[in-house]
């Protein structure tokens, strides 16, 4: 059982390595397309209206996508005034507080992000662009990167009860 | 009776209280952004607000830049160049106290001309800077401190998209706020620059100096050519290209990440290994900031919803005090708003009651426009919740704590807060250059 | 019976011009209707992002929004068809249009209460460069959103997506060679950078009111008579008055910061607003169905 619990977090930590690298991919993507519109504008005089649009809605994915390998990394930006100089026993405290909380948050925003996502699909509402990508291709990045994060909160309670944490 | 401050305190103080605990920032928002929602904007359809705003937030072209200026700058970090360029310094330079430190409030002066981003000016200065002043043995408060504080200049001296967004809010000419900031912004730097010599000849320990050897003249041009006039190449991609037309700001912020990467080929550094840091660096610190970005902006909402903020511009403008008591309380309340909010809802909740009101006073409203920025530029440098400070604590090396950058920033802050009250008693800084342009 | 408030939310902040449209639909309404229902009006986009106001009303976040046609068309495919006419709302009333856009709109599960009219408020082209006939504006990069996207590619125009922030530093430096949008009340904030303003301009404008159908429901249904008859005709009749000083004061202000005046010849005029009609509407075709947009243009476009 310990060892299939091991293989299980082994395998979300390679789903979030692989999903930050996507997400870095992406950054690179935006900068190329923004990069190449300027100069084929400045060549060509041509302009692409979409490059905008999709430079935002990258946004969206590189940072939904690379939040849960943050998270495990323990990356995060935290006011660590306090937090630092608690004693230890509270220090464990808090850490417990913290990812119950932070479960709790993920898993709400995993499903209703999910039922928002589902409910664009059923209306099939568009984005009011010019690209009037579905919607719901939009939202999605975020309850796909709640799940993720909520993944890890579980399994950072889960170490605080076998004492591996903080 | 509850008054506007109640309604503050019942929610920025649940989420202090989250982040002191040490939940990450990030969180603290979304959390707080889900009650609130649930209670004010009627339950499950609230939360579900909470999921749309969240996303809308994020996917914002004015965002772009943050994020490719992060190339930049872990480009420049990554394969050397900005290690380059202080070596150089310190062969021209090495034995002047706090150089480096100086070099970061022109690095920001310099930087505020390419760029009207302060974000993305952290994220570059921070992220190529920091680290390489701190293994030279420069104290936190030297190596964050003058970043914090110059880094803001962006939106001070043109292009600044702060500034144009000012103008359409309180309908003022976008033109004359342009001209009017920059010799606050010049005032602020000179400022800075006064406190960085005071503080490292009263305290020398927070900035060494080397006891260099002599470098020869041929070795020191050398150096130069090699290490910083290609700068210029980088310079051009950002500037150039706005000022020949061929860019618009956020757009220049790509070729500049591109003419860093050519930079680094030129120099034959961009191996994949750098290349590929550079870009995982980048992407990672652009998560943080818009991870925190998106629950700052539905926070705000949620205060803007309540009315509260509002209250509190009422409260002001129909205090029973002399119209200079106003104008400072109005400024000041700025700052404070900018100590939990982000500035473009600060703009769209005060301008439009402060402005008719100074027009009424009779006092010029580019003068007000010009304080009105530093105060901006101000609240988002300071605690508790300032969004530059999140961005340095995002780039800053590991081990830097939330309390060393609130201590670097305070001195900056107080800088910012002296830059307001000369511009107040000398309204011609701002109106000469005005007149003069605009004649 | 007790009084009913709704939260309400507006494309604009309150204190911005064309919010006054609104501000007279609120206090009107609270006035009328004191003891039975009142708006609380929370704000603009910086209580919610101004692209998703119609989404947060159909999803109960919000009870009420006055929100740009453009802005949720994504939703409701017809929603845009409010601008394009040449039409003032009291021609546009007897027509049948409203009936039907409350028809279109509960299909999508929202209430259409009614419009805050602007029709004086057409859209104008502003230009960093000077311009004499219609094929001068051919192979123009203009900044653009999605409703003047279509008429703008029929034009010839190189049309250019950026954001309301750019547009200023774009335009100085010659990225772009202009932008469209309605000339009243900001000319003294583009001084030095557009000189140019085209006459005469194009479609109306005019602001859909959205209600969330579970909040419209609690209203007893005589109550929903009375606010839906007030509203469109009385109320709306006189909001589309209001905007004739905004535009002469938009004239002076342009005169003021310099931009010089185009004015179209008749035939260009002509060809213009035909172009406009033409290309928008062919789209609407395209996106809502051929059958609907036919209906819709023959009320708004005789
Ligand atoms: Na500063
Ligand atoms: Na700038």
């Amino acid at each position: 059982m310990p060892r299939t619990y091991g293989r299980i977090v082994t395998l979300f930590s390679r789903l979030n390595l692989l999903l930050a690298v996507t997400g870095a991919g992406i950054l690179f993507f935006a900068a190329s397309i923004i990069f190449l519109e300027v100069a084929s504008r400045a060549l060509f005089g041509t302009s692409r209206l979409w490059v905008i649009e999709v430079s935002e809605y990258s946004l969206l994915y590189i940072t939904f996508l690379g939040a849960p390998y943050l998270l495990e990394k323990n990356m995060h930006v935290t006011l660590d005034l306090v937090y630092d100089n608690l004693p230890r026993g509270w220090k464990a405290l808090a850490h417990l507080f913290n990812s119950a909380l932070g479960f709790a948050v993920c898993v709400l925003l995993t499903v209703v992000g999910l039922d928002v996502v589902l409910d664009q699909y059923g209306t099939g509402v568009r984005a009011a662009t010019v690209m009037a990508p579905p919607k719901y291709l939009v939202t999605m990045a975020l309850p796909v990167g709640m799940f993720l994060m909520a993944v890890h909160f579980l399994f950072q309670i889960v170490a605080v009860f076998r004492q591996e944490a903080p | 009776m509850v008054e506007w401050y109640h309604v503050i305190m019942m929610v920025v103080g649940p989420l202090l209280l989250l982040m002191i605990m040490g939940l990450p920032v990030a969180f603290s928002f979304l959390a707080v952004n889900i009650v609130g929602a649930y209670i004010l904007l009627g339950g499950v359809p609230g939360v579900r607000q909470v999921v749309m705003n969240t996303v809308d937030s994020v996917s914002s072209f004015t965002l772009v830049p943050v994020a490719l200026f992060m190339i930049m700058g872990e480009g420049m970090f990554q394969s050397r160049i900005a290690i380059d360029l202080m070596d150089t310094l310190d062969k021209w330079f090495g034995k002047i106290r706090g150089r480096l430190a100086f070099m970061a409030v022109g690095g920001g002066v310099l930087f505020s001309s390419l760029t009207g981003n302060s974000m993305g000016a952290i994220a570059l200065l921070g992220s190529s800077l920091v680290p390489e002043m701190e293994r030279r043995g420069y104290k936190k408060q030297m190596s964050l401190g003058p970043i914090l504080g110059s880094a803001g200049l962006a939106i001070m001296i043109p292009p600044s998209s702060l500034a144009v967004v000012l103008g359409v809010v309180a309908e003022l000419s976008i033109g004359r706020i342009l001209i009017g900031i920059i010799v606050p912004g010049l005032l602020m730097a000179v400022l800075y620059t006064l406190y960085i010599l005071v503080r490292v000849t009263v305290e020398p320990d927070l900035a060494p100096s080397f006891e260099v050897e002599p470098v020869p003249m041929s070795e020191k041009l050398h150096a130069t050519a090699v290490n910083i006039l290609p700068l210029g190449f980088v310079v051009f991609s950002v500037v150039g290209v706005i000022f020949l037309g061929l860019a618009t700001p956020s757009e220049a912020a790509a070729t500049g990440a591109f003419a860093t990467l050519a930079l680094a080929a030129i120099k034959r550094r961009l191996t994949w290994n750098v290349f590929s840091r550079s870009i995982l660096g980048s992407a990672n610190i652009t998560v943080m900031v818009l991870l925190i970005v998106s629950g700052a902006v539905t926070f705000t909402q949620l205060l803007a919803f309540t009315g509260a903020t509002y209250g509190m511009v009422d409260a002001i403008v129909s205090m029973d005090v002399s119209p200079d008591a106003i104008v400072l309380t109005m400024i000041g309340s700025v700052i404070f708003l900018g100590m939990f909010m982000g500035p473009l809802p600060i703009m769209l909740i005060t301008l439009p009651i402060f402005i008719p009101v100074i027009r009424e006073f009779g006092f010029d409203p580019i003068w007000f426009a010009a304080m009105y920025l530093v105060a901006i530029e101000t609240g988002s440098t300071s605690p508790p919740l300032g969004g530059a400070l999140f961005v340095m604590k995002a780039v800053a090396p590991k081990g830097t704590t939330m309390n060393d950058i609130y201590r670097a920033a305070v001195p900056f802050i107080l800088c910012d807060l002296a830059a307001i009250l000369i511009l107040f008693w000398f309204p011609e800084l701002v109106t000469v250059p005005v007149d003069y342009m605009f004649r | 019976a007790e009084e009913i408030t709704m939260n309400a939310v507006s494309l604009a902040p309150r204190q911005a011009d064309i919010a006054k449209g609104f501000a007279m639909f609120v206090d009107e309404i609270n006035a009328k209707f004191d003891g039975e229902f009142q708006i609380n009006w929370r704000g603009g986009p910086e209580v919610m992002p101004p692209f998703g106001q119609a989404e947060a009303v159909r999803n109960g976040a919000m009870d009420m929004t006055v929100t740009s046609p453009s802005y949720y068309s994504g939703l409701v495919p017809t929603s845009t068809t409010m601008n394009l006419s040449f039409l003032r709302y009291d021609e546009i009333r007897p027509t049948g249009y409203y009936e039907r856009m409350t028809e279109l709109h509960a299909e999508q599960d929202l209430v259409f209460l009614g419009e805050v009219p602007a029709t004086d408020l057409a859209f104008h082209m502003f230009l960093n460069k000077p311009v004499e006939t219609l094929s001068d504006m051919e192979g123009l990069r203009i900044r653009t959103f999605p409703t003047l996207l279509p008429m703008l590619e029929a034009l010839g125009a190189e049309p250019l997506v950026l954001p309301m922030g750019e547009i200023y530093t774009a335009m100085e430096r010659g990225a772009i060679d202009g932008f469209m949008r309605g000339a009243v009340g900001w000319a003294e904030q583009f001084e030095g950078v557009v000189t140019h303003v085209v006459y005469p301009g194009v479609y109306r404008a005019g602001f859909p009111v959205l209600v969330n159908k579970a909040a419209w429901g609690e209203l007893p249904e005589d109550l929903q008579q009375r606010i839906v008859t007030f509203v469109r005709d009385d109320l709306s009749s006189r909001i589309d008055e209001i905007w004739a000083a905004d535009v002469a004061a938009g004239v002076e202000e342009m005169a003021a910061a310099g931009f010089t005046v185009v004015e179209l010849s008749d035939e260009d005029a002509q060809k213009l607003r035909e172009t406009a009609i033409d290309a928008a509407w062919a789209v609407i075709a395209e996106e809502a169905g051929a059958e609907v947009a036919a209906e819709l243009r023959a009320m708004l476009v005789p």
